[in-house]
């Protein structure tokens, strides 16, 4: 399998954790940020292969980071999402994020979830 | 002979002309009273008019008569009588115009011929006034029989033990009875055999006082002759004897049982909202925090593949159970949606066949699912399409739901009866009384499983309600079907006895005019394999 060096992004630390681990698990690389302000610094200083981001954050909307990411270059990107709180307005998410994002991922999601994802936009 | 010498005596006194012209008058006059009494007789059961005109008009036809023979005879004795009963009959027309504006000049100082006049004038005015009277009683009677007979609402009269006095039209259509199957029966036995007679006679007895079974606004259900339950409103009140004692009662009742419904109805859509509405916010909760405990239990199970095997059973333990908890999630998601999905208008006859290749996959073994309706062998397209508009993967979600639940009913051997029909519904069936008028398609799934009691069949719809054994079932599947069914402004409902299997019935209102869209088969349950709330046809 592909190892690649990949930007995790979301609020939450324990969520950053989990995904962490389950790249790693995969033998990826892995930088995780919760401060969303500071990726296109992070990506300006470092090449990543792959970012992966949480779609709700309290600073910035994940929708616009993704926008922000793919117009500076060609990494791809996965948005990972709880969704809302019915079926509609998931949908509705996973159906915007699908024109921007290259996948989309609802939590909680597998390792083999993530991984099929990952390995897809790494080949 | 010696009356008919005398009387010969008294006529030579007139001429002959005067005699004959008096003779007819009197054999008119003593025609019509017999005539009159005649008809008293023959109407005495009713008081139609015939009986009226007849009891008004014998007192004149009566003075008229009297008053002529006043005038052949030349008794005093006889005359002198007859001029007492004229005045008495005069006296009587007094006391009935008695406080009425007479035409007649008071009769005081007449001479007996006056008299006589004056009193036939006198019954002649009583005779005009009581049939004037006798126009606004049947003026006043044709108003209330138009009350009884046209009101909406039911009136009976029942004497105190309930036996039937009458009973209005309203009542009769409404319950199925005939006036003859209620007139003289008890109504307790009629409209509440069984066991329920007395409880409701005790339910009245403690609502209302001094067992005088007044009530106001009371609601009893009451059974109709076909078997349907109707709720009725009842006001009543009590006719007393001389004493004041309650001896009949008379009920007004008013059909309350489709407001009733309905109140019930939106009272439970309101229900389901509100938990819609949480349940929806508790899911995206429970979203994010199953992601460590689905992540974590994997990883932990994939590091310790082949180092710790009890470690490793111990993370896929968890993480079976944290995909269940997400299958749960979704099913709640399903259940808390809004109606903002895309639908379009499908020909419901070749999405169904469509969806049964689709579900059959994941059927058990021993559980056939056989179509009735379709044409017997007919290809889909060569039948008249029968068109909703509806979401293509709910429909598949709400199809999968009632053949997991009719496996489950069956322990997984068995027969799923499918049939599709088309059916109007004119607001007259109280069931269904929520849709709107109109065409409907239906969808019918049978299956010959354990069955439900009407306690359980209650309930099944509301979330998180399960027969099932922990860890079988969620409760969610067939809320997730009311939902989906709701927002296509159709319904669900079903039919059942433990021990005789169940019917879901599946309404859709039909779609008219558009074309039925032809769409591939939907991609995301393909993908997601996530057809039934219990996971077990899931493919991840």
């Amino acid at each position: 399998m592909k190892t690649a060096n990949i930007l995790v992004i979301d609020d939450l630390p324990w969520m950053l954790k989990v995904v962490e681990m389950m790249l790693q698990q995969q033998g990826h690389t892995v930088t995780c940020t919760e401060d969303a302000k500071a990726v296109g610094g992070m990506m300006s200083e470092k090449n990543f292969d792959l970012v992966i981001t949480d779609v709700f954050m309290p600073e910035i909307d994940g929708r616009d980071l993704i926008k922000s990411i793919k117009s500076k270059g060609a990494v791809p990107v996965i948005a990972m999402t709880g969704g809302g709180s019915n079926v509609e307005e998931i949908e509705a998410i996973m159906s915007e994020l699908k024109s921007s994002a290259d996948a989309v991922l609802k939590k909680p999601f597998t390792v083999k979830e993530l991984t099929d994802e990952v390995t897809r936009l790494l080949a | 002979m010696i009356i008919n010498q005398k009387l010969a005596k008294e006529l030579k006194l007139f001429t002959g002309k005067e005699l004959t012209a008096y003779g007819l008058i009197l054999l008119f006059l003593f025609a019509d009273i017999v005539h009159c009494s005649d008809e008293l007789v023959e109407k005495s059961h009713s008081i139609d008019s015939g009986f009226w005109e007849a009891a008004v008009e014998l007192p004149l036809l009566l003075i008229t008569a009297g008053s002529m023979l006043y005038l052949l005879t030349r008794n005093i004795r006889k005359r002198k009588l007859l001029l007492s009963l004229s005045s008495e009959i005069g006296g009587l027309c007094d006391s009935m115009l008695a406080g009425a504006e007479s035409e007649t000049a008071p009769e005081k100082t007449m001479g007996p011929n006056e008299s006589l006049v004056h009193n036939i004038r006198r019954s002649e005015e009583v005779y005009k006034r009581l049939l004037s009277y006798k126009e606004q009683v049947q003026h006043e009677r044709d108003f209330y029989t138009h009350i009884l007979n046209e009101t909406p609402s039911f009136i009976v009269w029942l004497n105190l033990d309930g036996t039937v006095k009458y009973c209005n039209p309203a009542l009769l259509h409404a319950t199925g009875y005939t006036q003859q199957d209620l007139l003289g029966k008890n109504w307790w036995d009629v409209f509440y055999p069984g066991g329920e007679k007395n409880s409701q006679i005790e339910e009245l007895n403690n609502i209302s006082a001094n067992g005088r079974r007044d009530v106001h606004d009371h609601v009893m259900m009451l059974k109709t002759k076909a078997g349907e339950n109707r709720y009725i409103s009842w006001t009543t009140a009590n006719i007393l004897d001389t004493g004041g004692n309650p001896v009949e009662l008379i009920g007004l009742g008013a059909d309350i049982t489709e407001e009733r419904t309905r109140a019930e109805k939106a009272a439970e859509e309101q229900k389901m909202k509100a938990l819609a509405g949480l349940a929806g916010g508790l899911a995206h909760e429970i979203s994010n925090a199953l992601q460590p405990i689905l992540g974590i239990s994997e990883i932990c199970a994939l590091q310790a593949e082949g180092k710790d095997e009890k470690l490793q059973e111990s993370m896929r333990i968890i993480q079976r159970n944290a995909l269940h908890c997400r299958n749960i999630v979704n099913g709640v998601l399903t259940f808390a949606r809004r109606d903002v999905r895309k639908i379009e208008t499908y020909d419901l006859r070749a999405l169904l066949e469509e969806t049964m290749e689709f579900t059959d996959e994941f059927m058990p073994p021993d559980v056939q699912v056989v179509c009735k309706g379709f044409g017997d062998g007919m290809a889909a397209d060569a039948l008249a399409p029968l068109r909703a508009t509806i979401n293509r993967t709910e429909f598949v979600q709400v199809m999968a739901n009632l053949f997991a639940n009719a496996s489950h009913a069956m322990k997984n051997s068995g027969v799923i009866e499918v049939a599709l029909d088309e059916t109007v519904i004119d607001g007259t069936n109280t069931k269904l009384d929520s849709l709107p008028a109109g065409k409907y398609a239906v969808v019918t799934v049978k299956d010959r499983g354990h069955g439900m009691t009407e306690d359980v069949q209650k309930s099944i719809f509301q979330p998180f309600f399960t027969t099932k054994k922990v860890g079988e079932g969620t409760g969610l599947g067939l809320a997730a079907v009311y939902g989906i069914m709701k927002s296509w402004n159709g319904t669900v409902r079903v039919q059942s006895q433990p021990g005789a299997g169940s019917t879901f019935y599946l309404y859709f209102p039909a779609a008219n005019g558009s074309e039925p869209s032809r769409a591939a088969f939907p991609d995301e349950l393909l993908q997601n394999g996530e057809l039934n709330e219990d996971g077990k046809h899931t493919r991840h």
